[in-house]
């Protein structure tokens, strides 16, 4: 790499990196600028990565040099493109609609046949597999050790599915409440919850951490 | 094209109608010559002075006053007006209504009826003097007296028409109709000579002070009375039998011919009322002397009076008194009384008693003009049994005033009007000019077809309320709106004191009530601002330390803190697989975050990729789902510490670009990446490429590392890509943030090893030869933090607490 342009892009950096530091005393107009100028760019980098990676070969360049049959293939997506562009005129707006009911249909269908082929299912095994003697044993642990985690996971399962659960019934002095067995187990879940929420949060502090400390250490190496 | 609007209804016509369509009113007024015009009786009234339609039977305060004026004219001049007035003032119960038009300087008489009684039009000078219509070869056309029943002078009296004029225009007519024209002229001049007999003697009988009561006597009495009835008579015979041919002439239009035929069904009464009229001044037997000859051969013999009693049915000989068959044999005693008869005979022989009855005492006490419009007394009983049969009264006295005011006040108002109208015009022409008097003819179809308004004006004046309606669409009439008779009574409200009675106790709430308004309106001080200023504080004070502490630490490079020693099972596993791959195998890596986390996804990528590439060399497909991924990518392959591997791309790598579409993108190329993205990112065909030979199928890959800082992605890969990678191992590097959730997919063993966060990239150095050393660099700074970030939290939570107890304790709210 050219070491002009490694000046230069430290340079750079370092000033938007402190742009981007200024916001700890509040909102300020240099904040404004390094944000500005980041989404600028990103939008600049979005246009030009659609044009070249997706509208040019995937659709242009077989229209213009394809095969008749390469072309025919593609009249029905540049015909739909057609229609969903026209959702920038309002009054032209429901010619779009067929092509975003398609696109939505697609989108839902996939996204709820993975989630029940690639998470429901196997995490349901998976929670049935951990009182399985095959497997604890197998795993050369200590067995009191794997039934009591997956114990663990069991109860913390259960409860945390508990917690969310709001179905409640009234009671003789006029109040709703829940189940007095389901407000045990919500309250057993609510700790799960807890829990995992504070690992979330360390594991965000954490990375927010190391992200400080790179840049840090990045000014500093632009310094030194 | 051009409308006109109806008077009337006010709705629009073409203007070519005369009549409306929907109200079958006219829709112009008549005028003078018009030859449509029926009659131009009202044709050139100003229109100031031109009643409404619906208000033309009430007579208007100028027409009222001009009769006063004439019974008091008549009254003083008693003598005069007891030759000639009495005739005349029943005639003015009968033709009151047609007074003012008959006055009116532009008032005609139409060519059709001029023709039909043989007169010719008069001229407009001659009309202006005198109204009346006085055909010039009838006996009392020549005034033989100086004031005629209408005040007008004698010298005023009109000019008659030729005769020869009228002989051409009974030239012209059919024969029947100059026939029928004869035929009543006979009768009526036989008739009013007898009737001027009975009146001479009813003059020897009544006797009285002059007055209103010798008015009245003479009024009923008057032997003129022959020539109004003969113009009943004829006005019958006219109605019933002339007006068909006029119809005919101008039948051209439907809806005219419609409203013909209709004034002919409302003439029926009249043509009922005009044969009574004529049976009542059929004289009674014992007075047949003084019948004339001609009369007196028609009188029926016993036998006839019996073959014709035989010819009744016996129910209507029993319903009936034998002085009425008696009577009405009599009717057939005169050749022209038989003609007159035929039109007669269509209608009932005698009217409803309850038209006859009026009261005596009420037409006392108001004058005769009005008396015209007093609504007749509903009687009961049938006809055939009713008391005193008009004839038979006659036939007993005939000069009885109580017969025949009865007689002529029951007429319509519509007809007595006219009556007073004709006493103009009938006064000279009298008494010779009833036979081919004008008046029946005059009654033109506006006067017909004020008939129905007449109905409601009679019921207005007989209503205590005579409200004249000024405005809208009853103007012109009269008691038709009710009014409120009782007074109204007005209450003075009762005065009700407006000081509340209150106790002390009810004092003492309002007070407080009072007290608690005033204290929601004083704005209190909002606390939260200075805790706003504390967590700004708190947050500069935060970051001051972690960047102190960050970078004292990095400036002097410390290695205070240990690196970890447990390695995590997802790590040992990530490791496992790295190290299991086969040489120079190909490898997808999955370049999924944002450049936000490119810092500590490097620090984690790096020693997981430096490792693989140091054991196996493999060659590298890069792809990503994220727009800005194929530009960290790129970094990371030719500006990171991986840089020092020297790969070059086509061969050893191979970067597939942006893979469009999300989940569907990622299903798309899970199914078939050669047809999801058949170039990489420089537009060359990728598939070819020595870093993809041999890879057509996502399982051909050896392994798949995916780098991601989003769980989202993450779940994505592993839901959509599962079923197709076969027994491809599946590795995740992942950011800190999102291994908590990636953690459960590791467990279920849909995640081969995961590597997440700066701990993990501490461990994969430790076993990389403490390569790149980048975590080693980190760790104390991000130990420290941690150390910093979790004292701060308990010293917080612990201030809080404290903060909470001494609140708590002191009573202060929180």
């Amino acid at each position: 790499m050219n070491p002009a342009s490694d000046l230069m892009s430290g340079i750079v950096g370092f000033i938007l990196s402190l742009f981007v530091f200024s916001y700890l005393i509040g909102d300020n107009p240099l904040f404004r600028i390094a944000t500005y100028l980041f989404v600028g760019v990103s939008s600049g980098y979005i246009c030009a990565l659609a044009w070249w990676q997706i509208l040019w070969p995937n659709l242009v360049q077989p229209l213009m040099f394809g095969s008749l049959p390469v072309r025919m293939a593609l009249l029905p997506p540049l015909l739909a493109s057609g229609f969903l562009l026209m959702k920038i005129w309002p009054r032209l707006g429901f010619l779009g609609t067929p092509v975003m009911a398609f696109i939505v249909g697609v989108g839902a269908a996939s996204a709820v046949g993975g989630a029940i082929l690639g998470t429901l299912g196997p995490q349901l095994w998976a929670g049935i597999n951990t009182f399985d003697p095959g497997l604890i044993f197998s795993q050369g642990s200590s067995w009191l050790g794997l039934l009591w985690n997956g114990a663990f996971v069991l109860i913390g399962t259960v409860t945390s599915l508990a917690y969310f659960h709001f179905g409640a019934h009234s009671a003789s002095d006029g109040t709703v409440r829940r189940l007095a067995w389901i407000e045990w187990l919500a309250a057993a879940g609510s700790i799960f919850i807890a829990v995992t929420l504070g690992v979330i949060y360390a594991g965000v502090y954490s990375a927010a951490l190391t992200a400080l400390i790179e840049r840090i250490s990045s000014l500093l190496n632009f310094i030194l | 094209m051009a409308e006109i609007i109806c008077p009337s209804c006010g709705k629009t016509n073409n203007q070519t109608r005369e009549f409306c369509f929907y109200c079958q009113a006219r829709l112009e007024p008549l005028e003078e010559g018009n030859p449509q015009s029926g009659s131009s009786d009202q044709g050139d009234i100003p229109p100031s002075e031109k009643p409404a339609i619906g208000s033309e039977p009430l007579l208007p305060a100028w027409l009222q006053k001009s009769r006063l004026d004439l019974q008091k004219t008549l009254r003083d001049e008693t003598g005069i007006a007891s030759s000639e007035s009495p005739a005349n003032l029943e005639s003015q119960d009968l033709l009151a209504g047609l007074r003012s038009t008959a006055s009116d300087e532009d008032d005609p008489l139409p060519e059709w009826l001029a023709s039909i009684t043989g007169e010719s039009r008069p001229t407009k000078k001659t009309r202006d003097v005198f109204p009346g219509l006085q055909p010039k070869d009838q006996p009392g056309a020549e005034p033989d007296s100086e004031l005629t029943s209408g005040g007008i002078p004698a010298t005023q009296a009109p000019r008659l028409q030729p005769d020869e004029d009228a002989k051409k225009e009974r030239d012209s007519m059919p024969a029947w109709l100059a026939q029928l024209q004869s035929n009543v002229d006979y009768g009526g001049d036989e008739l009013t000579d007898w009737l001027e007999k009975a009146r001479l003697e009813a003059d020897t009988n009544v006797s009285g002070p002059p007055g209103a009561a010798n008015f009245e006597d003479q009024d009923s009495t008057s032997p003129k009375e022959a020539p109004s009835t003969e113009w009943l008579s004829d006005l019958s015979i006219l109605n019933g039998e002339i007006s068909s041919p006029l119809t005919a002439m101008d039948n051209s239009d439907e809806r005219e011919r419609g409203v013909i035929e209709k004034l002919e069904s409302d003439n029926e009464w009249l043509a009922r009322l005009g044969s009574q009229g004529s049976e009542e001044q059929v004289p009674a037997p014992e007075s047949s002397e003084k019948l004339p000859p001609w009369l007196r051969n028609q009188s029926p013999t016993p036998e006839q009076t019996e073959s014709r009693k035989s010819e009744i049915p016996e129910w209507l000989q029993a319903a009936a008194p034998s002085s009425t068959f008696e009577d009405a044999g009599t009717r057939d005693r005169s050749g022209s009384q038989k003609e007159m008869d035929w039109p007669r005979s269509e209608f009932p022989a005698e009217p409803p008693k309850d038209e006859l009855a009026f009261p005596p005492q009420a037409e006392d006490q108001k004058p005769s003009a009005l008396s015209s419009i007093e609504p007749p007394q509903p009687q009961s009983g049938t006809p055939f049994a009713r008391e005193p049969v008009p004839g038979s009264t006659l036939a007993k006295d005939p000069l009885s005033d109580q017969d025949m005011e009865s007689l002529f006040t029951e007429l319509p108002d519509w007809l007595s009007k006219p009556g007073a109208d004709q006493l103009d015009s009938s006064t000279p022409s009298s008494p010779g000019s009833t036979s081919e008097a004008i008046s029946p003819a005059s009654l033109p179809s506006w006067v017909q077809a004020m008939r129905p308004v007449e109905s409601i004006s009679r019921r207005s004046t007989a209503s205590t309320d005579q409200t004249l309606e000024s405005k809208g669409a009853l103007a012109g009439l009269q008691g038709v709106l009710p009014t409120m008779s009782t007074p109204i009574r007005s209450v003075v409200p009762t005065k009700v004191g407006i000081k509340l009675s209150v106790n002390e106790e009810q004092h003492s709430h309002a007070a407080l009530f009072e007290r608690i308004l005033e204290a929601e309106t004083i704005s209190q001080p909002v606390k939260s601002i200075q805790r706003i200023s504390i967590q700004k504080l708190l947050g500069w004070t935060i970051s001051a330390l972690l960047i102190v502490f960050v970078t004292g630490l990095l400036l002097t490079g410390s290695r205070v803190f240990r690196l970890p020693v447990q390695w995590p099972v997802a790590s040992t596993s990530a490791l496992q697989v790295v190290e299991s791959l086969p040489e120079n195998s190909p490898v997808l890596v999955i370049v999924d975050y944002e450049p936000a986390r490119s810092a500590e996804m490097e620090a984690v990528a790096v020693p997981l990729l430096d490792h693989m590439i140091l054991l196996r060399h493999p060659r590298l497909a890069l792809i990503s789902t994220k727009t800005t991924g194929n530009l960290l990518a790129e970094k990371l392959i030719t500006t990171s510490f991986l840089a020092g591997h020297n790969y070059q791309t086509g061969s050893q790598y191979i970067d597939l670009g942006f893979l469009p579409g999300g989940l569907t993108g990622v299903l798309a190329f899970s199914q078939d990446p050669v047809a999801a993205k058949p170039l990489d990112f420089n537009k060359d065909l990728a598939w070819t490429a020595p870093a993809l030979q041999g890879v057509t199928r996502l399982s051909d890959f050896a392994a798949l590392i995916l780098l991601t800082d989003d769980v989202d992605s993450a779940r994505v890969w592993i839901e959509q890509a599962g079923p197709y990678r076969g027994s491809a191992p599946f590795v995740l590097a992942a950011s800190a943030q999102a291994a908590p959730m990636i953690q459960p997919y590791v467990d279920s063993r849909q995640v081969s090893g995961l590597v997440s966060g700066l701990s993990g990239a501490a461990i994969l150095e430790q076993n990389n030869a403490s390569r790149p050393g980048t975590a080693r660099i980190w760790w104390d700074a991000y130990s420290l933090g941690l150390v910093i970030a979790a004292s701060m939290i308990l010293g917080g939570g612990a201030w809080n607490l404290v903060q909470g107890i001494r609140t708590r304790w002191s009573g202060e709210p929180v």
